[in-house]
């Protein structure tokens, strides 16, 4: 399936006809110790690579986002309580026990 | 009495060992496949770029790769295809390219321009390599893709879908690319034609 053939007698039709004639010298073999060195090269640098080191930085982007859109979703909630505790709606008990406070939340 | 013939080279038992570590099978699928990856280097290789630079480059990325490689399409396939998005790459990174002048043309590249512009006789086949080199600069002119669309297409005489399975590309964006690029060289053509009248 070709797009559209090329016309006959256009002239990059001639051009790359006689352009396919041409002969190629040149040798097709590997040189000399160029395998050994792609190969001392491909598999001397493949070093473990842990799960941790692969996931470690994409979860961190992952975390963040997350962070990000946690406190984008609850900022008016969190706001409205910082709000609240600066105004002083609910202060804290200041001079009490505070381990006793806990205990009596927790009854 | 003739030579008993070479068994074919076992891709598969290769890979496994290379798979397991063994630098003597990675060796000996380096020299299997050089041939292939050399051709398609040579035909795609970028201005300034050694052959044997980007082919190690290309080998480079095949061993990196080699856990990717599920078998779904024959291996010396999977190959090329990472020979040709590796030179497609070098080529895309070259932003310039050369202004195609009659003055910068060899003698003989010349002549065969001239043959092929005037339509008056056809390109002798001595100045075949002349017309290859000559084809190079014109390409030079495309784009990078539009380049690799016709040296595949018109040199190397592939298929769409040929050409669809090596670089990735879809038919009609293929189909595009020809178009477009016999359009900017057929218009080159016709600037080239008013200079040499003038």
């Amino acid at each position: 399936m070709s797009p559209s053939p090329l016309p006959p007698g256009s002239v990059w039709n001639r051009l790359v006809r006689a352009a396919r004639l041409a002969p190629d010298p040149r040798a097709t073999a590997a040189p000399l110790g160029f395998g050994t060195r792609v190969v001392a090269l491909a598999l001397g640098r493949r070093a473990p690579v842990s799960l941790l080191d692969l996931l470690a930085l994409r979860a961190l982007g992952v975390a963040c986002i997350l962070a990000l859109c946690a406190v984008a979703l609850n900022y008016e909630e969190a706001a409205r309580r910082l709000g609240g505790l600066a105004g002083g709606e609910e202060s804290l008990p200041i001079g009490e026990d505070v381990v006793a406070v806990v205990l009596a939340l927790a009854d | 009495m003739p030579e008993p013939a070479e068994p074919p080279f076992d891709v598969a038992g290769c890979l496994a060992l290379v798979r397991a570590g063994d630098q003597r099978a990675a060796r000996e699928l380096v020299d299997h496949l050089y041939p292939l990856v050399i051709r398609i280097v040579r035909s795609h290789l970028p201005r300034r770029v050694a052959e044997e630079d980007l082919t190690q480059e290309v080998f480079l990325k095949m061993f990196s790769r080699l856990a990717q490689y599920q078998g779904a399409v024959h291996f010396t396939h999977w190959v090329s295809r990472i020979a040709v998005t590796t030179c497609i790459d070098h080529l895309r990174a070259q932003k310039r390219r050369p202004e195609f002048r009659w003055a910068d043309l060899s003698e003989s590249e010349a002549d065969v321009l001239d043959a092929v512009l005037t339509n008056e006789r056809e390109v002798p086949a001595n100045d075949a390599l002349a017309a290859t080199e000559l084809v190079q600069k014109l390409l030079g002119q495309l784009k990078p893709d539009d380049q690799l669309v016709l040296r595949l297409l018109d040199l190397e005489q592939k298929t769409i879908a040929e050409i669809a399975a090596l670089t990735g590309w879809n038919q009609s964006l293929i189909k595009v690319r020809a178009f477009r690029a016999r359009r900017k060289l057929q218009k080159l053509f016709l600037e080239l034609r008013k200079k040499e009248r003038s």
